[in-house]
């Protein structure tokens, strides 16, 4: 009985420990290398910890303009334009693939933290090779991270082509020809 | 007080410290509700959008206050006003969006970070 409340307990300090390792992926460093790493790895580390709060600052901004675009203007949008009985899939479709590569993102960018967080965080003096391996982790991580940003962007993009087409099936000619003038 | 020590005498192990199993088992239980907060906070993601968080103080500046209520109405006649409202709402969050550039792979990059840079300036800080 208390051997598995004990198991349990420490399962469940492991599962919450805010620390992600990096896996341990093969890397290939010189003896040469390692010692740079040694060398330099603190300093590098103050420069991941820079970027590391830059980011967190950038992933709150473009959380809370993704949040207001979808729930705020996209479904109110989308909403009108059906109770308008206008033709409004395209836009919901792009709705829908906005909403789920928002949750892409909000994925990749934990991922991409928790490992800049385990570089910051790891004794790179004693452990270069797996310092490496995280750092190297971090920024094929942070690249899907700004690929998913690029993407968001075409889709926010996107959506207002879509409004501008059911703007134009909405309004008689006489309206288009007012507002164009 | 011999009455006191008579009646201890008579308490079985269980009745004698059981204040003490009580406060132990409220501090148990505590200690077990502060992991499970911790897990949930760690792993709904939310632990990455606390500036709160120690690290984050030269941040923490810059974070956006503003609380303003962009929201277009979900009802309503959907006339030139409305799609001139919507437009003008949409392009303000779309510019805040669109072409950013942010997370650029490159700032990780060995080289930008000089990490095997022999005597790197860097490796002083």
């Amino acid at each position: 009985m208390y051997k598995r409340l004990i198991i349990g307990i420490t399962s469940l300090v492991v599962l919450s420990s805010p620390f992600a390792y990096a896996d341990n992926q093969s890397v290939n460093i010189t003896s040469s290398q390692e010692d740079l790493i040694k060398a330099n790895c603190l300093g590098v580390q103050s420069t991941l910890n820079r970027i590391h709060a830059n980011d967190a600052l950038s992933r709150v901004h473009l959380g809370q303009e993704y949040e207001t675009i979808s729930t705020k203007l996209m479904a109110p949008m989308n909403s009108r334009v059906a109770l308008a009985k206008l033709n409004g899939v395209d836009m919901a479709r792009t709705t829908v693939d906005f909403n789920n590569k928002l949750d892409e993102f909000r994925s990749l960018y934990q991922q991409y933290e928790q490992t800049m967080f385990s570089a910051i965080q790891m004794k790179c003096v004693t452990q270069p090779a797996n310092f490496y391996a995280a750092l190297m982790q971090a920024q094929t991580q942070r690249a899907s991270v700004r690929a998913s940003v690029v993407e968001l962007g075409n889709l926010v993009t996107q959506y207002q082509q879509e409004v501008a087409t059911v703007r134009t099936q909405a309004l008689t000619p006489e309206q288009q020809v007012e507002n164009q003038q | 007080m011999e009455e006191l020590r008579v009646d201890s005498e008579s308490m079985t192990v269980w009745q004698r410290h059981r204040f003490f199993v009580l406060v132990a088992g409220v501090i148990v239980i505590s200690c077990v509700m502060v992991v499970i907060g911790m897990y949930i906070y760690n792993t709904s993601g939310a632990a990455q959008v606390d500036l709160s968080r120690p690290g984050y103080q030269s941040v923490q500046r810059e974070a956006s206050r503003d609380s303003v209520d962009d929201s277009f109405p979900a009802t309503g006649k959907l006339d030139e006003n409305a799609f001139n409202s919507f437009d003008s709402m949409y392009s303000d969050h779309a510019r805040q969006v669109v072409g950013v550039d942010s997370f650029d792979p490159k700032a990780l990059d060995t080289n930008t970070l000089q990490l095997f840079v022999p005597n790197s300036p860097q490796a002083g800080q």
